[in-house]
């Protein structure tokens, strides 16, 4: 299939009666329309970060050091003199980063092993599943510091190491929906026609097995900022003086009783972050599920 | 011959407790042998739990069989697997019973008839929508219709695109399970009409599995009926109709409704007993006796092997020729 021909399959798609649907249900729930909005909020402000942050979020400043939130600093600055506004906002650049190839990595690592393992069953099925058990054994974030500790600090490792603990759950996932689609007749169809077990994996179980993956990875990108920020703030994240969330909450632990704010703003980020992906997360399950129904 | 079936067996393990440890089979197929000529239309009937479905997803290779042996167009395809079986997928295709759940819900009819040319042929999109716009022509559907997804189609438009996949190959035998127990009795007939033009037209060999004896009649050559994993009786259309041996056959046609209420009272009715036994634990001695009701004490501990009894005529019961007389009347 060409470009053209996709385009014109998603321009179909847009028209059709099904997102008519899709944005009807969307409309009758507030929360998903916040966690949308909250989502967009954070993209725009990642993208256009260069024109929003008025200081550069990395040049110290030792006079004004510490000071309170006023006209000239919206969130005031840091021991070095920082401007933390202009920090938060480069910050939502590292984090969305982060959360994005995170994301994409486990996703297509879980997915394929997961299918894999649905498909062929037997043996395969049950190495596979006993590998996700070992590391579903372990809380996520004890599992990512120990692995981001082996590889050592830096945002690459942060990466690897959040993609390593994560993509056990889509594969979970995907095995769970891909049990019930091999046993479809359309399947068996698939093999009837001489298709390959390949063939049939990606363009044939993949297409089905896709949905309840997407809304995984929509809920897992909060859990990855809130992961990243986690390992940042314990050190073994993305290091000084990247303005990364987590290591400005951990920077400014030493001043939280006098000076809050050097904590608060990038706590702030993060859980904005996190809510805004988890509620749309949610409410694309909902409508997936209302869809489903029908 | 286009396909001989040699003692075919197709055995369901059974798991059960702790350990998931086979525990019994399901004997879904048990050793049941046929025969089908070139051009041959070969009619499977039998009740739900018969076996005649895991006899056609056998035959094709579609399941493994458990003994036995398939011989195709002369070649024996018992042992085949993987990639071995990909070029014979060119020579015998299937069409399903439901064609709700026979088509791929996020694929274009295109892409679902025109899939098989791109696995054998390795067609490109012009050639794909070439030919499959001549095969949507060939079963009675629109040419505008190769973009559009299944569920905008209704049952009978559906089970023309089931037809079409498995026709665009060009193959020489098709398995047709229940190809029209899903559809409204409206289009079956119509369904059943393409079927038959197609067959005449392509030279196809059918292998025609139904639980509805009057769309068996009205298609077969010849006619297989199933109880239980085995096969009861077997012989030329017209003769199992007019002259049925075994009980069961019996019972099954005097179970076809008939129109005329005249003379349907003037016909006897043989009403079976209860539902199909488990073939988990099928019963001892004739498969048929637990429910047959001319069955004597030899029926629980012998089973009756299947014998010619007439030419073409093939029987497995112990009284067959006691019961000539009796069952049904033709109407």
């Amino acid at each position: 299939m060409n470009i053209g021909e996709k385009i014109k399959g998603l321009v179909d798609y847009f028209r059709s009666e099904d997102f008519k649907i899709t944005l009807i249900l969307v409309k009758k729930s507030p929360l998903t329309v916040l966690g949308l909005a909250l989502t967009i909020f954070l993209v725009l402000v990642a993208i256009f970060a260069p024109l929003i942050a008025p200081y550069d979020p990395i040049k110290q400043d030792l006079k004004n050091r510490l000071q309170p939130p006023s006209w000239e600093h919206p969130f005031g600055t840091d021991q070095l003199g920082r401007d933390i506004f202009s920090r938060v906002v480069w910050g939502s650049r590292i984090s969305l980063f982060i959360a994005l190839i995170v994301v994409a990595i486990s996703f297509t690592v879980g997915t394929t092993i997961g299918i894999i393992s649905g498909y062929f069953g037997g043996k395969v099925d049950e190495v596979l599943m006993r590998i996700t058990d070992m590391f579903m054994a372990f809380p996520r974030l004890v599992l990512a510091l120990a692995v981001a500790a082996a590889l050592g600090p830096g945002l690459f490792n942060t990466m690897l190491a959040i993609a390593f603990v994560s993509w056990v759950y889509y594969a979970r996932l995907a095995r769970a929906s891909t049990l019930q689609i091999r046993e479809e007749v359309y399947i068996e169809a698939a093999r009837a026609i001489g298709a390959s077990d390949k063939r049939i994996l990606f363009l044939h179980v993949l297409p089905m097995v896709i949905a309840p993956v997407v809304v995984q990875a929509t809920l897992d990108m909060g859990g990855t900022i809130l992961t990243a920020a986690g390992l940042g703030f314990l050190g073994l994240g993305v290091q000084p003086p990247t303005p990364e969330w987590g290591v400005m909450v951990s920077e400014g632990r030493r001043f939280i009783t006098e000076q809050w704010w050097v904590s608060t703003f990038p706590g702030f980020a993060i859980l904005l972050a996190t809510l805004g992906f988890n509620l749309l997360g949610d409410g694309i399950n909902d409508i997936l599920n209302v869809r489903a129904r029908r | 011959m286009m396909l001989e079936v040699q003692d075919l067996k197709k055995y369901f393990p059974v798991r059960g407790g702790v350990m998931m440890r086979v525990i019994g089979h399901v004997k879904a197929v048990d050793g049941v042998s046929i025969s089908i000529e070139k051009g041959e239309v070969f009619g499977l009937v039998g009740e739900s739990g018969s076996g005649k479905t895991t006899l056609g997803r056998t035959v094709l290779k579609l399941t493994e069989p458990t003994g036995g042996r398939i011989i195709f167009d002369g070649r024996d395809i018992t042992d085949l697997s993987g990639k071995e079986l990909i070029p014979l997928r060119r020579e015998m295709q299937i069409v399903f019973q439901d064609p709700y759940k026979a088509l791929h819900p996020r694929k274009r009819v295109k892409d679902i008839i025109g899939e098989p040319l791109i696995i054998h042929e390795g067609a490109s999109d012009t050639e794909v929508r070439r030919r499959v716009a001549e095969m949507l022509k060939l079963v009675g559907l629109n040419v505008e219709h190769m973009d559009r997804y299944p569920h905008e189609f209704s049952g009978g438009q559906r089970q023309r695109i089931v037809i079409a996949r498995a026709l665009i190959l060009r193959p020489k035998f098709m398995v047709l399970d229940e190809p029209t127990s899903a559809l409204d009795v409206s289009v079956q007939a119509k369904i059943l009409n393409l079927l038959s033009d197609l067959k005449e037209q392509f030279d196809l060999t059918f292998l025609l599995i139904s639980h509805n004896l009057a769309v068996v009649q009205h298609m077969s050559n010849r006619i297989g009926v199933m109880y239980l994993g085995k096969l009861m009786e077997a012989a030329p259309s017209q003769e199992l109709f007019e002259n049925p041996l075994h009980p069961y056959t019996k019972a099954l046609i005097s179970a076809i409704p008939i129109p005329d209420p005249k003379l349907a009272k003037k016909k006897r009715k043989m009403t079976l007993r209860g539902e199909i036994p488990s073939p988990l634990h099928p019963p001892s001695g004739c498969r048929f006796h637990t429910r047959c009701p001319f069955a004597k004490e030899i029926c629980e501990r012998e089973e009756p092997p299947l014998r010619e009894v007439e030419p073409g005529h093939w029987v497995a019961c112990h009284f067959w020729d006691e019961l000539r007389e009796v069952g049904v009347l033709n109407a």
